[in-house]
């Protein structure tokens, strides 16, 4: 989670900065160096070349900033690789064809031609080989225009000058954008940390009310069971203390049945305290007809609750059935079982505030439970 | 189409690939104080067992899986001219209402063998319906658009009996006896042969339903 959220902000802040540099280098080709070119076109040596050099480098310009939006995926070498000395090369055609007309002027715009386009040629790779490229430019471009033509101090000194200014702003601009971009990943991952953490608190949160609900479920009729065992006033060997002990055994089943995902959970939960009695060595036979709905944990608790204290106190033999239908929509859960007289049977309505109806007949060893939803 | 009076015992053959099944089977036969049944042929193979004395036989016991493969396709097949008793350890109700629709007479699952295994034979026979608590189930769980409509009374049967394992309970519930529980019950069997896909041994059962006045002509129209 960490790593997605982190790749994501840095996408973000690389884009935008990304989107800023693209701009300036847009802007100034077509504003400065474009105007220097259609102004200029007579003052060239050669007007068709030059313009040939400002088409490569807009067409330059063009694929770098693609490659520079691109979200994922490879970095090419071949871009820096081809794209830096080919726009070396634009740079020094201009250079040449506007040299008679003054290194200064609008006309020749070689020398701070080279550095935004460069920006973008290389950035995807580190700053120091910016740092290198325009450098060389503007060593190269010296060299040149020294070799090529009268440069008085005056000039040089102008020269120097802007030299500071074409490296200078590129390199503080793009060191300024990556350290940007340090930040907001910094920033996201501890962002991301304190989610987990409040994440982690609420799952705590929430497996505790969890664990609180669950203990009320269980009541005060398991807490006095076992206070009773444990300090000798409930006999284990009395018939109706066992009967407690199987009833409390299946409400504990039954509510970790609660927490299962399966299709039927009501069966699920008739199936739990099923398997229980057949611990015990009674047989049990669960039938289903129909496909029982989506039921709340409520209404399934109060339908199971007098069921499974009859399947509790079963002895050899139980049938449970439930009976779903559809139109009018209803559930009826019912178990015949052999079981001394049951009285007690549980309490579905204190259980929940459903309209759970309880039937309970018996005769002789059989005993039959039943209780029915309707849905409304 | 054999005996509709019970002179003789009902003779019987079974194919279950199971010999625990067969062995069983002829200790329920045997055990039967009546003595109503007599198993003439029994075998892990349906043909070996039609080749030999089983063709004959009042009643066909055929078990629905035989060595992992389905026997439901050949009911219709195997229940032209014979009487069928689907006995399978299968519980859903869609297979026990498309075996009964492809001509099965009577649907018998094993854990109810013990106890139903002769009643279902001596009735089958008869072409009289036999109405075990898991087809009570696959009745009451049809909720397909062409399923016979059923009384009140039969639907409340069938519901009772699915839920209690004696008829007698049923009737003291329903407070009538336990004749009429199983003349609604039946009664509701008897509809859904004369529902669906025709079939000989369908018509000889509402027939026969109709002959012992449980229907009325006009009520399985």
């Amino acid at each position: 989670m960490t790593g997605s959220i982190a790749v994501t902000s840095t996408q973000r802040y690389a884009r935008g900065s990304a989107i800023g540099a693209i701009a300036v280098a847009g802007a100034w080709h077509l504003a400065n160096n474009l105007t220097g070119t259609v102004t200029g076109w007579s003052q060239y040596r050669w007007p068709w070349l030059t313009a040939t050099a400002w088409l490569v480098i807009a067409v330059l310009i063009t694929l770098a900033a693609a490659d520079a939006l691109r979200r994922t995926g490879r970095r090419h070498l071949a871009l820096p690789l081809v794209g830096i000395p080919l726009l070396q090369g634009c740079v020094l055609i201009v250079l040449l064809s506007a040299r008679a007309a003054g290194v200064f002027t609008t006309v020749c715009w070689a020398v701070d031609g080279f550095g935004w386009c460069a920006v973008l040629l290389l950035w995807r790779w580190p700053l120091r080989w910016l740092a290198v490229a325009l450098c060389v430019n503007e060593l190269g471009d010296l060299a040149v225009i020294l070799a090529t033509g009268p440069f008085d101090r005056v000039e040089i000194s102008r020269y120097v000058v802007t030299m500071y200014l074409t490296i200078g702003l590129q390199i503080g601009l793009t060191a300024s954008g990556r350290a940007m971009r340090r930040t907001a990943v910094r920033t996201a991952e501890a962002a991301t940390e304190a989610a987990e953490l409040t994440a982690a608190r609420l799952a705590a949160d929430e497996v505790h009310a969890d664990r609180q609900r669950r203990y009320r479920a269980l009541g005060p009729t398991l807490r006095e069971l076992l206070a009773g065992l444990a300090s000798g006033e409930l006999d284990p060997a009395d018939p109706a203390v066992q009967r407690r002990c199987a009833v409390e055994a299946s409400r504990l089943r039954r509510l970790i049945a609660e927490h299962d995902d399966v299709p039927s959970p009501l069966v699920h939960e008739l199936r739990a305290c099923a398997d229980l009695a057949e611990r015990r060595g009674v047989s049990v036979a669960l039938e289903t007809a129909g496909t029982a709905p989506e039921l709340p944990r409520q209404v399934r608790r109060a339908l199971t609750e007098a069921p499974l204290h009859l399947l509790a106190s079963a002895r050899s033999q139980a049938r449970v059935t439930v009976i779903s239908t559809d139109d009018p929509a209803g559930v009826e859960v019912s178990v015949v079982a052999d079981s001394a007289d049951v009285t007690d049977l549980g309490n579905p309505a204190r259980t929940a505030d459903v309209e759970v109806t309880c039937f309970a007949t018996g005769e002789g060893d059989a005993q039959w439970v039943r209780t029915r939803w309707t849905g409304r | 189409m054999g005996p509709n009076s019970l002179d003789r015992p009902v003779t019987v053959a079974v194919v279950d690939d199971h010999q625990v099944v067969l062995d069983g089977i002829r200790s329920w036969v045997e055990h039967d104080p009546q003595c109503r049944v007599r198993l003439v042929a029994d075998g892990l193979y349906v043909d070996a067992v039609l080749a030999g004395p089983g063709r004959d036989a009042d009643v066909l016991v055929l078990d629905l899986g035989l060595f992992g493969e389905s026997t439901v396709d050949r009911i219709g097949e195997l229940a032209t001219g014979r009487r069928v008793l689907a006995f399978s350890a299968e519980t859903a109700d869609e297979t026990v209402r498309a075996v009964l629709d492809a001509g099965a007479c009577a649907y018998l699952t094993k854990h109810e063998g013990s106890e139903h295994f002769i009643g279902a034979v001596v009735a089958v026979a008869a072409d009289r319906p036999y109405v075990t608590p898991s087809l009570a189930k696959a009745i009451l769980g049809d909720n397909t658009p062409g399923r016979p409509s059923l009384s009140a009374q039969e639907q409340r049967a069938l519901r009772l009996w699915f839920q209690l394992p004696k008829k007698q309970n049923v009737a003291r519930e329903m407070g009538i006896s336990a004749e009429t529980v199983d003349q609604y019950i039946s009664r509701a069997r008897v509809k859904y042969a004369a529902a669906g896909r025709p079939a000989p041994n369908k018509a000889a059962m509402v027939a026969r339903a109709i002959e012992d006045g449980l229907v009325r002509p006009e009520d399985v129209r």
